[in-house]
């Protein structure tokens, strides 16, 4: 049994603000987050804006490092890997982000823009093996011909064609893992399914391990169906298991309110359909995030115990939880 | 059991609607060439109904909401066709008519329209002054007006009229832009994609806010927006636009459990949802259309599944059947076979 | 079918880098006007005073001729053929323009990039010089400068321009690329593992580069400001043909402004320059569309 390819050991980032003079409170965007991604996982992140998704994101992806906790490569810690390693596991995580259009260099043509790597690497010599091995790239992904693409700019495509070329150009360093951050809330809606088949295509295929992040719980089930997921609140990981399993069945109070308030394109279904209340509408400060359980305010089961200790990320049937109270949660089904 | 009624009104069909869009166009001149952001587009709404017009970014609607109210921006012109509110032509209103006309019988709340708000000032004085522009009425008179406002978004005046736009969440600035529309009393409110950029829960609190203020103030709505599931939860009605043309109108569930027209029916299918068959959903094939230089004939043809050269050739036109409108040369055969299903 | 086969890396250039921008300037008229002008000077400069011939004796008989098929700016006040002075001067006042124009960009660029990229304590000492420069009027200083230290050539002449004009331009690419390095496409770079090198000269100079074209022509245009002006006050004699002195001459010494026939001699230099500043501008409206790919369609 291998090592995961990425293992978070309760990591925790907090952001200083304010300048030397006056340091004001931290946030701590992302707080006692455990979690192992193996080779060809699938991982759906969840949560609303603020939640620390995007900055977890992007500390797997080494852009960032943690306050407290470590990061793991292949059973590494990231903060021990000398120069040739570390390079070596830059190249394994990649990126997409969710404007296609600010990850592309404006000034420079597709061809210039992911021949650059494939240069670096020494993947190709001579500008004509580039532009054949750049071609084949584009057509892995979907944009046929290559050659209508190749000197085009940025600006010259639409969102979704973009979002292949942010992907091909991740695929030259041939990653082991792909850290997706919202890739299709800026794409049409027509056209987020073929990008998602995409990337489930890239998973199963070529085993690239994805982790992906969104607030949009609907394609987070088109595209996991068959993977796991895990819900961020406030920092923390309250809900991680299999995807299916846990859409059915929630366990976490927030989970379960989620799910509840999420629209559904069915009229009858929508109006039949009653959210789960909370507790307040207020919405947290995250400088100044309640203690013990951070959901405890809004919850609407919270018991005493919620507001004075932390609930730590358990196992629990088929999944892991954070909640004092998980056994004791009524059920709640989406359907 | 029968969900709740949304309906407050009886629409019957032969009555005239309040606001009838009829074959308008709005072009935009771009430097080497125009763009047709709404082509001959048709539609009607009924007092108090909710209507919804569902379509993605480019279809045109919110180019469409602009025209309604006659502001167009700039280098758009209306060209064509009529505009139709209360048996009035609005395109003919002169300038003192048109004043009177907008805010105060149509009212229009713009996308991301929280930063609206004037970051200098605060939210009474600004309210004061969306009154102040239209009519005189006495500063106490708008405040008790604005604060009753203000409950109804569920919003505490006391402590909003006082407050700066930064002090206030999103959420909390989109419910002051949606009661500072309602200061003048308009019959009809607009809202352009009222949701996006608000997180699900926000955003169920405030459907569910629009819903209660339309009951209570007997407002008419017409909702843009890309998300199918918003159009499922709250709307009466629902017009498909696509390529700047309305192609489909009917009631909510005629819509959703039986389109009629092919985009209704890919939109549907290529809409990933917590609920349905996965095994169902497909994207829509092809890419939207470049408005500068749209597809001849029906403008969806390129990407439908049932077109032939007639599709190509001829544009079909807006048909009226049993309430419903349809602009397919085959709708018949779709309806068969969503009938089949 | 391999559809790259007929790719030709030859076919690409003269494409992409020279057939490609003439043809979008070719299309905005002014700038077509303008890269004209720009290059007619530039034949002036260059090959002008091998066609054009000065004679430098004196002709007292034909001072302050009036425009005429042999002297077609006509004379200055001692016979002199003006038209034939202008293009000998041009070769000055344009090289001078140019090379102060580029040793304040490469200063700009290197002070304005370290600073940006660097941040910390580098970037807060390089400020404070660039401030100082700023601060200080830069006329009085080259005033200063050329009275005292006796410049003899252009290039001197163009390095003491540049000194005291690179720091708004330094600043200015300092906040781009301040803006540049926390966008997306340059946090991919860094995810690729491609070199500092390629980032500075790839992703971010391609980038700053319309920028800079531009000011390059602001700054030669200042240049021969400066440079006119300081020869015009008779700081820096050290060629009697190049436009400054001829407008010093004019002015100073052969009394041609208070003389209706004078006019032509005192025109010319100064149409020179307002011809070449126009040219200069017409132009610099067309060259962002060059360099910036996305203002480029319709």
């Amino acid at each position: 049994m291998t090592e995961p390819l990425i293992e978070l050991q309760n990591v925790s980032i907090t952001f200083k603000s304010g300048s030397a003079l006056r340091r004001r409170p931290g946030v701590q965007a992302v707080a006692h987050v455990s979690m192992e991604l193996n080779e060809g996982n699938l991982v759906a992140l969840v949560g609303e804006s603020g939640c620390g998704k995007t900055t977890l994101g992007r500390l797997v992806a080494g852009l960032l490092r943690p306050t407290e906790g470590a990061v793991l490569y292949r059973g590494q810690n990231l903060s021990t890997l000398n120069r040739e390693q570390f390079r070596e596991y830059r190249r394994s995580v990649q990126m997409v982000h969710q404007d296609s259009f600010a990850a592309l260099n404006p000034m420079r043509t597709i061809f210039q823009t992911i021949s650059a790597p494939l240069q670096r690497h020494g993947l190709a010599r001579g500008r004509r093996e580039a532009r054949r091995q750049v071609a084949e790239l584009l057509e892995q992904m979907g944009l046929t011909p290559p050659d209508q693409f190749l000197d085009k700019y940025p600006h010259q495509l639409s969102g979704g064609q973009r979002q292949r070329v942010v992907l091909a150009r991740a695929m030259t360093v041939q990653p082991r893992l792909i850290v997706a951050d919202e890739p299709v809330s800026m794409v049409d809606v027509s056209l987020r399914l073929s990008l998602l088949d995409l990337m489930a295509q890239m998973n199963r295929q070529m085993r690239i391990t994805f982790l992906y992040i969104t607030h949009d719980l609907s394609t987070a089930r088109y595209l996991a169906h068959a993977g796991r997921l895990a819900v961020m609140y406030l920092g923390s990981l309250v809900e991680y298991g299999p995807l299916g399993k846990v859409l059915e069945h929630p366990r976490h109070p927030y989970l379960q309110v989620l799910l509840s308030a999420v629209p559904v394109p069915d009229p009858k279904l929508a109006r039949s359909r009653k959210p789960l209340p909370l507790r307040s509408p207020e919405m947290p400060d995250p400088t100044k995030p309640p203690s013990g359980c951070r959901f405890h305010p809004r919850c609407p089961y919270a018991e005493e115990i919620c507001s004075q200790e932390v609930p730590h990320l358990r196992s629990m049937d088929d999944r892991f939880i954070a909640c004092h109270l998980a056994e004791r949660i009524p059920e709640w089904h989406l359907l | 059991m029968k969900p709740e009624s949304v309906w407050i009104f009886d629409t019957e069909r032969d009555k005239r609607p309040l606001l009838s869009v009829q074959d308008l166009v709005v072009e935009y001149a771009a430097r080497q060439d125009t763009v047709r952001a709404v082509d001959r587009a048709s539609l009607d709404v009924y007092a108090g109904d909710w209507m919804a017009v569902v379509g993605e970014s480019g279809c045109g609607k919110s180019t469409l909401a602009y025209a309604i109210i006659r502001q167009v921006p700039h280098p758009g012109e209306i060209k064509e066709g009529t505009i139709l509110f209360d048996g009035q032509n609005v395109l003919e209103l002169d300038r003192r008519a048109l004043r009177e006309f907008r805010w105060k019988e149509i009212a229009i709340v713009f996308q991301a329209a929280q930063n609206a708000l004037n970051p200098v000032m605060r939210i009474a004085d600004q309210m004061i002054e969306t009154v102040v522009d239209h009519e005189s009425r006495p500063r106490k008179e708008i405040l008790v007006h604005a604060s009753e406002l203000l409950r109804l978004v569920r919003l505490e005046p006391a402590r909003v009229l006082r407050a700066y736009p930064h002090e206030l969440s999103g959420g909390m600035k989109q419910r002051v832009i949606i009661a500072m529309s309602l200061l003048l009393n308009p019959r009809l409110l607009i809202l352009d994609e009222p949701t996006t950029a608000l997180d699900v829960v926000t955003q169920n609190y405030i459907l569910d806010i629009l819903a209660d203020i339309r009951k209570k103030l007997r407002l008419t709505m017409l909702l843009l927006t890309h998300d199918m599931s918003i159009v499922a939860k709250v709307s009466d009605r629902v017009g498909v636009m696509y390529a700047g043309q309305i192609v489909e109108t009917g009631r909510a569930e005629e819509i959703f459990y039986h389109p009629w027209h092919p985009y209704t029916r890919g939109l549907l299918k290529a809409a990933p949802s917590l609920i349905g068959e996965l095994g169902e959903k497909r994207p829509i094939p092809g890419f939207p259309p470049d408005m500068r230089n749209p597809p001849p004939g029906c403008r969806f043809h390129p990407r439908c599944s049932y077109a032939d050269d007639r599709c190509s050739l001829e544009e079909p036109s807006l048909e009226k059947v049993d309430g419903r409108q349809v602009a397919c040369h085959y709708w018949q055969r779709i309806r068969a076979e969503v009938d089949h299903d | 079918m391999n559809s790259v086969a007929v790719y030709s890396p030859w076919r690409d250039f003269w494409e992409h880098s020279l057939v490609g921008p003439l043809r979008v300037i070719y299309r905005n008229k002014r700038a077509f006007a303008g890269m004209l002008i720009l290059l007619g000077f530039l034949f002036m400069a260059t090959i002008g005073p091998e066609i054009v011939e000065l004679d430098p004796e004196y002709h007292y008989a034909e001072r302050f001729r009036p425009p005429s098929l042999e002297h077609p700016l006509g004379t200055d006040y001692v016979g002199r053929d003006v038209f034939a002075q202008l293009v000998h001067g041009s070769r000055d006042v344009l090289s001078i323009a140019f090379l102060a124009a580029f040793f304040t960009i490469l200063i700009a660029i290197a002070i304005g990039m370290l600073s940006g990229l660097q941040g910390g304590m580098v970037d807060v000492a390089l400020m404070l010089v660039t401030n100082a420069v700023l601060t200080i009027p830069s006329f009085p200083v080259m005033l200063i400068f050329a009275a005292v230290l006796r410049v003899r050539d252009p290039i001197s002449l163009a390095f003491i321009l540049s000194i005291w004009a690179w720091g708004g331009l330094a600043r200015a690419i300092r906040s781009q690329i301040l803006s540049l390095k926390e966008r997306e496409f340059i946090e991919a770079a860094r995810l690729l593992d491609l070199s500092t090198y390629h980032i500075i000269r790839n992703e971010l100079l391609p980038n700053v580069m319309p920028f800079i074209a531009i000011n390059f022509l602001t700054l030669m245009r200042n240049a021969i400001t400066a440079s006119v002006g300081l020869m015009f006050l008779g700081l820096i004699p050290f060629s009697a043909a190049n436009w400054g002195m001829m407008l010093n001459l004019a002015t100073f010494q052969s009394g041609a402004i208070y003389l209706p026939q004078g006019i032509y001699y005192v025109m010319a230099p100064m149409m020179a320059i307002i011809l070449f500043q126009l040219g200069a501008v017409f132009f610099a409206h067309g060259l962002d569309e060059v360099l910036d790919p996305r203002l480029r369609e319709g």
